[in-house]
């Protein structure tokens, strides 16, 4: 089978109170080694994801998953080692990151679905999906600062979900707005990570992560502890040291 | 072939001589999304407000109407064109003022977004100065009543004013392209340029003009003015409006084009050189 998302030997340190001049020498260094006043927030990951392979990765708070996710998606660049993944790739993080309260419903659909990396054409044809999913009716013309934020949570999912990207990174995307709706977005979500070819998905709820996952991570202090069976990797994770 | 010839780094590591080739390419690649951000950035500008974008005309129009009571009847400034030197001074250095801290700023007001989305990060200094571009060129048409009133009529000439505005476009995104990086490090960068702003309307040639400085100034003391490269790009918009010639001496001319052209260059450079490795400090 061939490989959807490589990870190799990646490193990333976060700054925490280097001085100025350090830090710009720093960014024009062409690898970061950390050392003092800094904090590794990823040591040393490897890690390859097959196509087709849906991913859980848990951890406790501040264990490094979404820095790990943040990494395949290209949003920090590793200080050492490599990520390779396929092209269209997509991370959803946040039912709200690419809403403008000023701008209407329908040029939201727009701004968020080019920010998620599709086309114009695209977003036409998915406009109507969008309007019917979201349930906004004629609020659609209004400004997003009228919404309530369950209507702004229907709307951000709407539009993420309509993406059809290669790789699918989800970062606790799930559980927003009422019950019903939180139902209804959950098998939307479902629904994309059946048509979307590869998943990595960060989250708590280990219930949905049993049901959909072919392996799970468990990433410990910025290190993966362990890669495998759901079912295993959940025991290992409750029974990690304080 | 084995497929795994199609996986790539997702934000790969741009050389330095690369650096401008991919800003031309995101600038005609990303048009949809450069585009949605631009009016985002335009519909923030004027949010709740009724007059909204008319206010791009009003304000330079009443402006201008300040000016000529201030300048021409209580001042008693002999040249009535002087009020309307001002005005075009004060839009043309506005959109080089607003374009640069907007450009130095790019990576910090980024925000949430930069740090949940990746898209190429020269988006967010394209999109404010585009955003920029639009109202400075709508705030220049609201001087044509000014003109009719002082009776100046531009003739060919005109082609400096597009000129003029691009090259003070140029040298702010140069300017703050190589400031943003730094500047997510480290804020103060922010603040020197808020006062760089500030000063640099008095040694530019907004409440005087380049022929004042002239009658004044020569050899030595013209180079050390002229080292200012908003010199030049002011003083061709306002002889595009006003339909005059204008000439400078050469080395002049060239030393303010090339610092522009260079700066961009240089800028975009580093951006992108840069720009993946400073997310962090964000």
């Amino acid at each position: 089978m061939s490989n959807a998302v490589e990870v190799e030997n990646v490193t990333l340190h976060f700054p925490r109170s280097k001085g100025m001049i350090q830090s710009i020498v720093n960014i024009f260094k062409s690898n970061d080694k950390g050392g003092k006043g800094s904090f590794t927030a990823l040591d040393q990951i490897n890690l390859t994801i097959s196509r087709g392979e849906v991913i859980g990765v848990i951890g406790r708070n501040g264990s490094g998953k979404s820095t790990l996710l943040r990494v395949i998606a290209g949003i920090y660049q590793p200080d050492q080692g490599e990520v390779r993944t396929l092209a269209k790739i997509s991370l959803l993080a946040g039912v709200s990151v690419g809403l403008n309260g000023n701008l209407t419903g329908r040029e939201n659909v727009h701004l968020y679905g080019s920010i998620l990396g599709n086309s114009e054409q695209e977003m036409d044809s998915k406009m109507g999906d969008i309007l019917d999913f979201s349930e906004l009716g004629e609020f659609i013309e209004q400004p997003l600062r009228t919404y309530s934020s369950g209507m702004k949570a229907r709307l951000g999912i709407a539009i993420a979900s309509a993406i059809e990207p290669e790789i699918l990174l989800i970062d606790e995307v799930l559980g927003v707005g009422d019950p019903q709706f939180r139902e209804k977005s959950k098998a939307r979500i479902l629904n994309l990570v059946e048509n979307s070819g590869t998943v990595v998905i960060v989250s708590h709820s280990f219930g949905l992560m049993k049901e959909i996952c072919n392996r799970l991570i468990l990433v410990n202090k910025g290190k993966i502890e362990m890669i495998g069976e759901p079912e295993e990797v959940i025991k290992r994770y409750y029974n990690l040291e304080e | 072939m084995s497929d795994d010839s199609l996986l790539a780094e997702p934000n790969p590591k741009v050389s330095f001589f690369k650096g401008p080739v991919q800003f031309i390419h995101t600038f005609f690649n990303q048009w949809y999304l450069i585009k949605n951000m631009v009016k985002k950035t335009l519909k923030a500008r004027y949010r709740r407000a009724y007059l909204g974008y008319a206010w791009t005309f009003i304000e330079p129009f009443l402006l201008s109407a300040v000016y000529y009571v201030l300048f021409t009847i209580i001042a008693g400034q002999p040249d009535p064109k002087y009020s309307l030197y001002v005005i075009v001074g004060v839009i043309v250095w506005g959109h080089f003022g607003r374009s640069l801290q907007a450009t130095v700023n790019s990576l910090t007001n980024g925000g949430n977004l930069i740090k949940n989305v990746y898209f190429p990060r020269e988006i967010y200094a394209i999109t404010p100065v585009l955003a920029n571009l639009f109202i400075s060129l709508l705030s220049l048409s609201a001087i044509v009543p000014v003109m009719i009133y002082l009776d100046v009529t531009p003739n060919h000439t005109i082609w400096m004013v597009p000129v003029g505005l691009l090259l003070a476009t140029i040298l702010a995104m140069g300017v703050g392209l190589i400031m943003a990086p730094i500047n997510a490090i480290s804020q103060d960068v922010s603040h020197l340029f808020k006062f760089i702003v500030r000063a640099g309307f008095f040694v530019s040639p907004v409440m005087w003009t380049y022929e004042m400085m002239l009658e004044r100034a020569s050899g030595g003391w013209l180079d050390l003015v002229m080292l200012n490269p908003m010199v030049i790009p002011i003083t061709l918009v306002r002889h595009g409006v006003e339909g005059t010639p204008i000439e400078f001496e050469t080395l002049h001319l060239i030393y303010a084009v090339s610092f522009a052209v260079l700066s961009l260059l240089l800028g975009s450079a580093i951006f992108k050189r840069c720009e993946a490795r400073v997310v962090k400090y964000l």
